[in-house]
């Protein structure tokens, strides 16, 4: 794609996608990642604004309130990329349809974004590299868990521009695209996969300390404490225990009961 | 601990506390890494490695989901790991020490995440103000900005929960109180943790149903074969 007045060239659109990944530098209770969006749209804003009052104005309008995934909000920086042109061509009603536009874009993209990466590969990854790292893999677990989770976000960045661009005002047809559904099927799958392997790893490994029972013991009484700090403290409209409070009980309760089966230790 | 470990440490807090959400967010805060790097720091990588996965299974269930105030399980890594590493004796771990360091480190982080967003506000304002009256370089200074401050708070959190985490493991060393545990029995732990959250973030049925017993059975032939 050729640079010109109305079309960002690759180096513009690289520029965009690179400064999308400071978005939320300047995260705040007032506009959310407004500042970083307005920021990241800069270098297509002094391409369409050689006059620098105006290419101001813009920046303004455009360090409003916005929130998304971050993953996923380059696809709204390229999109209004794609309809500042007509913005800056002064086609009538245009800011107005971009502001709308992005306004609606804010809670698809969060949702889509929160739904694959947050609540889809991040975790699943997690329990699979944690996994790794407790086992066989070490130290490696941790570099493979960087490695894939950035091959699957970053790339969703650099292209989220270009597909955002080529959309424009059509984004809802790459939104609605079955492979967002896929990729979070997917996640869910790796999700279970991990948690089923760290079922079978966790009973392979209590089986071997401890003696015949005792690792066995320590496994399930692990895993029911989890399982009831999840469901039973929660009961009778009380909030359930905190994920994290609750495996640090069970840390300290296995401690307390190390110390009493084998005695003090040093 | 001397001087080259504990600036090496503070500058793997900087740089997880600035991933977490202000910078690029490539996960390098992840309790998983941050334990990783202490581990390699400290001359421990398996252990670094295993600490983090404690405090990856810890964390694990929290999601960064719109504007939710959550504890920075890179700063509980960073602390926990530097406590148990440091704490090792007689081929134990501090565990109910560097797990409960870990997740109070992990609520300052959130603490300070509350006070560099609300900094952040009036940065904002600053910035808007300077585009709506013709500048438009004033988002780009507020940036860097921000990420200076960003980089100064988690520098100063780092130190406070390094060193925090050193005296502690100091005063209480040889006591039965600091929850000593071996690396087996934190294995097992780490697994039974990883096996709720992630079946109940991840039920399974129909396909992933499939994926769960076959995951079980894989890994629990894997582990067998491999002792």
């Amino acid at each position: 794609m050729t640079r010109g007045p109305d079309r960002p060239d690759r180096r513009e659109r690289r520029r965009v996608a690179l400064r999308s990944t400071l978005l939320q530098a300047v995260w705040n209770y007032e506009t959310l990642q407004g500042p970083g969006f307005g920021w990241s749209l800069l270098p297509g804003l002094a391409r369409l604004y050689p006059d620098r009052q105006r290419r101001a104005e813009r920046l303004a309008a455009h360090m409003q309130v916005f929130n998304s995934n971050p993953y996923l909000s380059t696809l709204g920086l390229g999109v209004a990329l794609r309809l500042e042109t007509e913005v800056a061509r002064g086609v009538a009603g245009a800011d107005r349809r971009l502001s709308r536009l992005l306004k609606a874009l804010r809670g698809t993209l969060g949702a889509l974004g929160d739904e694959l990466f947050w609540a889809g590969w991040r975790p699943a990854l997690g329990i699979l590299a944690a996994l790794g790292a407790a086992g066989a893999l070490g130290p490696w677990a941790a570099l493979a868990f960087v490695i894939a989770f950035n091959a699957l976000a970053q790339s969703v960045r650099v292209w989220g521009v270009n597909a955002g661009f080529a959309a424009g005002a059509g984004i809802a047809r790459v939104l609605q695209s079955p492979g967002w559904r896929r990729a979070t099927r997917l996640s869910r799958i790796a999700g279970a996969l991990g948690a089923g392997a760290a079922f079978g790893a966790g009973v392979a490994w209590a089986s071997g300390i401890g003696g015949d029972t005792g690792g066995l013991a320590v496994f399930s009484g692990a895993i029911g404490l989890l399982w009831l700090a999840g469901l039973r403290v929660g009961w009778k409209g009380r909030r359930p225990m905190s994920p994290s409070l609750a495996f640090l009980s069970v840390l300290i309760l296995l401690s307390a009961l190390m110390h009493i089966v084998e005695g003090p230790t040093g | 601990m001397s001087l080259l470990p504990a600036i090496a440490l503070v500058a793997i807090g900087t740089i997880a506390f600035l991933d977490r959400w202000p910078v690029l967010q490539s996960m390098v805060s992840r309790p998983l890494v941050v334990g990783t790097a202490v581990g390699v720091t400290l001359g421990d990588p398996m252990g670094g490695a295993l600490w983090g996965a404690v405090f990856e299974t810890m964390f694990l269930a929290l999601l960064p989901v719109g504007a939710s105030r959550l504890p920075d399980a890179g700063l509980a890594a960073l602390a926990g790991t530097t406590a148990a590493v440091s704490g090792y004796a007689d081929g134990a771990y501090p565990a109910a020490l560097a797990g409960t360091l870990g997740w109070l480190a992990g609520h300052l982080g959130e603490w300070a995440d509350r006070l560099q967003r609300r900094w952040n506000g009036a940065v904002a304002g600053r910035a808007r103000r300077a585009a709506e009256s013709g500048r438009p370089r004033g988002p780009g200074r507020a940036v860097a900005v921000a990420v200076g401050a960003g980089a100064v708070l988690g520098a100063a959190v780092s130190a406070v929960v390094v060193a925090g985490a050193v005296a502690a493991v100091s005063w209480t060393a040889g006591s039965p109180w600091v929850g000593p545990l071996e690396a087996g029995t934190l294995q097992v732990a780490v697994a039974a943790g990883l096996a709720v959250t992630g079946t109940r973030a991840f039920p399974a049925r129909g396909s992933s149903g499939l994926a769960w017993g076959g995951g079980a059975l894989v890994a629990a032939l894997l582990v067998w074969g491999l002792g």
